[in-house]
């Protein structure tokens, strides 16, 4: 369980196509948890679920891979890519606590640029401006 | 061999009930920041009209400046709130023991204990990015401790 004090991104952009000619639309998110923080990507992936916008299992209708390595179906999307990129070091007190800095990349891909366009700001909405979140995997 | 050691891990502590429960320190969570009390000695130029160099009379009174201190606020923390913590101490305006110990601070070493009364309690609310955070100063009065020698008296 991981409480988030702020998620924040600006607005989606256009960004070529990927592999499979499918039209990409990215985000960047920063963000700032209470440590210890377990696994960043995965926490925004269960966000994106409870907001109806992101499946991982089963696998037939599975339309998010975490991390630069995974490999997206042959589809026409929209798909949903979860990269965690470089932070800020972490910000302490004199008493051990420590808040993570965070960053995040998220990429949504599809064949229609209206599906796109519709899928990453659904995406951006549901994370950006997040506040005082506590995540439960 | 450099001696350097970090400030990291320092820790102010608060006497909550100074006359309910005397000598007894509560840390006060989540710190960020602390400035110890500027203590230092007025001088004054007392140069002779014959003397071709400068010449100062310092005074016998020690003179404490403020502490501050900044923190991450709690608003239901016991020693940030109204009830227990510093706030109350601004409110309730009694005199009340402050310790500051240096990460590796132990009793009577790189130890501060300082009487004192909260002068102000800020808080900071950013709209956008950054915790809710709150600056904090305080009057020290009277002797104080320094690694455990009591410094000054009052009276007679």
């Amino acid at each position: 369980m991981t409480r988030y004090l702020e998620m924040l991104g600006p607005r989606p952009f256009e960004n070529g196509v990927d592999e499979n000619n499918r039209i990409q639309f990215t985000m960047n998110f920063e963000a700032m948890a209470a440590g210890p923080v377990g696994q960043w990507a995965y926490d925004l992936q269960k966000i994106l679920a409870d907001a109806g916008l992101s499946t991982i299992s089963p696998a037939a209708s599975r339309d998010t891979w975490i991390g630069p390595s995974a490999t997206l179906a042959t589809g026409d999307g929209p798909y949903i890519r979860i990269n965690e990129t470089g932070a800020a070091q972490s910000e302490e007190t004199h008493n051990a606590d420590e808040y993570e800095m965070l960053s995040a990349q998220i990429t949504v891909s599809a064949k229609s640029r209206t599906v796109v366009e519709t899928r990453a700001l659904a995406v951006w909405r549901a994370i950006n401006r997040s506040r005082g979140v506590t995540v439960s995997p | 061999m450099t001696l350097a050691v970090p400030a990291h891990g320092a820790i102010l502590a608060m006497e909550q009930d100074p006359t309910g429960a005397p000598n007894v320190f509560t840390d006060i969570a989540e710190i960020i920041a602390i400035d110890a009390p500027n203590v230092s000695r007025e001088a004054t130029e007392t140069t002779p009209h014959n003397a071709n160099i400068s010449v100062h009379t310092v005074s016998n009174r020690l003179l404490h400046g403020e502490m501050s201190l900044g923190i991450n606020y709690l608003h239901d923390h016991a020693t940030h709130d109204a009830a227990t913590g510093l706030k109350n101490a601004l409110h309730d305006n009694e005199t009340r023991g402050f310790r500051f110990r240096g990460d590796q601070g132990a009793d009577g070493v790189d130890e501060l204990i300082i009487s004192g009364k909260v002068l102000n309690f800020v808080p900071e609310d950013p709209v956008r990015t950054g915790q809710r955070q709150a600056t904090v100063t305080i009057q020290p009065s009277g002797p104080f401790v320094d690694d455990g020698a009591t410094i000054g008296t009052v009276g007679a």
